[in-house]
């Protein structure tokens, strides 16, 4: 683990205050600008944003639509237990995940994820982790409606 | 004499939850391992081989395989598949006949430009694949656009791309509601009957229902109706000719 003081910025005066983190399960689209705004903040001087959306065609095959299943009851929490490991191992001062669930039509996102830092080097390598770590470990399946039939994309 | 165990919730998700065909069951069995012994007999094999990939999650904590002889009765235990983070694919196998193939069109000015979500194109598509274990092969949305509209129709037909092609949408009488004649445009028959049962259905849960001017038919080999806007009036629509629609289809694909 990093101490906290290798991690404050020589430049800035005080420590920074805790991440603010946001992290839920939305069955609508969701607003990327109010999101973003949700997490931004005066001390934070890079904001990088990533959307997943819905590919077609997805090695080779003719894509209408993905839908997710989560678990209300457990996956939010541990969305926001990834983006507080994220923050804490990158030093951001504010994380930001949302993932869709139901049904995504091609072009449309299925999850937005937000890294606020200080510089862009931790926002970049926090918003890489924390995506990674949401379609690897997090409780949301992917269905996968392709012109032909429909696929539960599962992986490791 | 000894006493029954209080059962296990067991929770179903996504490929788990459509070959166990529920969300949840309540199980006996003492322990882990024997809950999913459980899940094996009652649902069958090919989920049983599936739980042997499953995360397994007892009151919200993982339960490696080694601690599957700890107790499950009386707990919630989750059985959670491979998340999307890899590439495994598990293709629906199919017998019997073709699945029917199913095109959604919303028509809609303001969901054509985004200026709000469709949930009546998901919502149909879901209680299409619901109602007739139809393969959803296209999911639009175009603008109240007559020519707009008569073009993706058209195509679909043309292009036999679906069996069906479910409209929702524009069949009020405002101004800018098209769908009816767009559709009656691009039809080789009516099949009035389809639409009277669709507003027969609707007027049983709104008089609203006779405002509708929905119209279905056929073109080419391919079978066209006209649901509703509205994510409930639109299923409400599908639910009124479910029964009759694969006669239909069959019907317009006879002698092809």
């Amino acid at each position: 683990m990093t101490d906290p003081a290798d991690r404050a910025d020589p430049c800035d005066d005080a420590l920074p205050g805790p991440p603010v983190l946001v992290a839920r399960l939305d069955e609508h689209p969701v607003d990327v600008a109010a999101l973003v705004a949700q997490v931004r903040r005066d001390d934070g001087g890079a904001i990088v944003c990533f959307e997943g959306t819905t590919r077609s065609p997805n090695h080779g095959h003719e894509v209408v639509a993905l839908e997710y299943e989560a678990w209300p009851e457990r996956t939010p929490a541990q969305l926001e237990r990834l983006a507080a490991e994220v923050a804490d191992r990158h030093g951001l001062l504010g994380a930001a995940v949302v993932h869709r669930t139901g049904w995504v039509p091609v072009g449309a996102t299925a999850v937005v994820v937000v890294a606020v830092a200080a510089h862009r080097g931790a926002a970049f390598a926090g918003a890489s982790e924390l995506i990674d770590r949401v379609k690897s470990e997090a409780w949301i399946w992917k269905k996968e409606h392709r012109v032909g039939g429909a696929v539960w994309v599962e992986g490791c | 004499m000894t006493l029954a165990s209080p059962t296990t919730t067991v929770l179903f998700f996504a490929r788990a939850r459509e070959l166990a065909g529920v969300r949840s069951a309540e199980l006996s069995g003492h322990t882990v391992a024997e809950v999913l012994a459980e899940v094996r007999t009652r649902f069958g094999a090919e989920l049983g081989e599936l739980c042997a990939t499953c995360t397994i999650v007892v009151d919200g904590e993982m339960v490696p395989a080694a601690g599957f002889d700890t107790t499950a009765a009386g707990h919630e235990l989750a059985v959670l598949p491979p998340v999307s983070g890899g590439a495994v694919e598990h293709e629906h196998h199919r017998t019997g006949p073709r699945r029917l193939r199913i095109a959604v069109l919303t028509v809609s000015d303001r969901a054509s430009v985004g200026d709000y979500e469709d949930r009546t194109g998901p919502a149909v598509a879901r209680a299409a694949e619901r109602l007739l274990d139809a393969d959803i092969v296209e999911l639009r949305v175009v603008a109240d656009d007559s020519d707009a509209i008569t073009d993706v129709v058209a195509g679909w037909c043309d292009r036999d791309v679906c069996d069906v092609v479910l409209t929702a949408g524009g069949t009020g009488l405002s101004p800018r509601d098209v769908t009816p004649e767009a559709t009656r445009r691009l039809l080789h028959v009516e099949a009035p009957g389809l639409a009277e049962l669709m507003r027969a259905e609707g007027l049983r849960h709104r008089a609203m229902a006779a405002l509708s001017r929905q119209v279905a038919g056929r073109r080419g080999r391919t079978v066209v109706l006209n649901l509703a806007g509205s994510p409930t009036a639109a299923t409400e629509n599908l639910e009124a000719v479910a029964a009759v629609l694969p006669h239909a289809v069959a019907m317009a694909r006879s002698g092809t």
